[in-house]
């Protein structure tokens, strides 16, 4: 993949959009890049004080920063903390 | 059935009879909640859904056992068990769903390439980039070709352009998940700094695609 898109910029092609749309979707995750990141293991630990922080309306962009980022970053933890809420959401409806 | 946390705990500690109980309550729990939260990912009509719910709620039983000691009372009790619960279902999931996309590749001969990234991208395509987007799309090859080492640049593409699931990649390199997403960090990190070095910080140049 990244070989077609640097021969795409070194043969001077017509741009390819979606070559070009990964690239702008990289240019993104730079922008929200830091110096430190905490780990998918670190997120995994924190997630379940993160998602109740959620669901009773906190702010958690600001109480669990690190946590937060690591979210916009990495689609596999995001995936499993939108499970995770399902899931909480779930039990609220079956025991409550 | 209903527990409260100290509860769960209590019973979970105690062995036995008590012990035994409280973890068929668990499963029982697990067997209700997966097929809820996991319904995005796995549809009731799978041919492999009762076991894949089964095996999942399995594994996280003897996964919570294992690492009780680590639960710091932050949450509730069965909140962290569904941590454990949906981080197991979905690494299954996407391994099962890369096997078949790549099975699938070999006897089509297509790109098993499927996920919502690329899909999003390939939506919203624009066919005219101006001179000064392609500019700014050479900066951020030029840093990844000067600055990442092969490795850095295969894992990069893998993950981030081609949206492989990093615990695929992960299970395929022999790695752990946190080892690549660090090589990825660093990865990103090392791009970042040069194009601040070079007088173009990221934010300047993603502004040229959002206006």
């Amino acid at each position: 993949m990244l070989r077609k898109i640097i021969n795409w910029f070194s043969k001077k092609q017509q741009p390819d959009p979606l070559q070009e749309k990964k690239l702008v979707m990289l240019l993104d995750m730079l922008v929200k890049t830091e110096a430190y990141e905490i780990s998918c293991n670190d997120v995994g630990d924190a997630l379940a004080e993160f998602a109740e922080l959620h669901q009773r309306g906190q702010d958690v962009k600001h109480l669990m920063p690190l946590v937060h980022q690591h979210l916009e970053m990495c689609p596999n933890c995001r995936e499993e903390y939108e499970a995770l809420m399902a899931a909480i959401e779930a039990e609220a409806e079956l025991y409550s | 059935m209903q527990r409260d946390t100290s509860s769960w705990l209590e019973d979970l500690y105690a062995e036995g009879a008590q012990q035994a109980k409280a973890l068929d309550d668990l499963r029982e729990v697990l067997m209700r909640i997966l097929p809820k939260a996991l319904t995005r990912w796995l549809e009731p009509s799978d041919p492999h859904f009762d076991a894949l719910i089964e095996d999942i709620a399995q594994e996280t039983l003897l996964r919570v056992l294992e690492r009780l000691d680590t639960f710091k009372g932050n949450s509730k009790f069965t909140t962290w068990v569904y941590t454990i619960a949906v981080r197991i279902g979905l690494s299954k999931l996407r391994l099962k769903k890369w096997q078949e996309a790549s099975l699938e590749s070999l006897e089509s001969g297509t790109n098993p390439d499927d996920s919502p990234m690329m899909r999003f991208a390939a939506q919203s395509s624009n066919p005219e980039a101006s001179i000064e987007q392609a500019n700014a799309l050479s900066l951020v090859m030029t840093a990844i070709e000067q600055e990442l080492t092969p490795y850095q640049r295969d894992v990069l593409s893998a993950v981030v352009l081609e949206g492989t699931p990093i615990d695929v990649l992960a299970q395929r390199l022999g790695k752990d998940r946190n080892t690549l997403y660090k090589v990825i960090h660093d990865a990103r990190f090392k791009i970042k700094q040069s194009l601040e070095r070079s007088g173009h910080p990221p934010q300047e140049l993603l502004s040229l695609f959002n206006r």
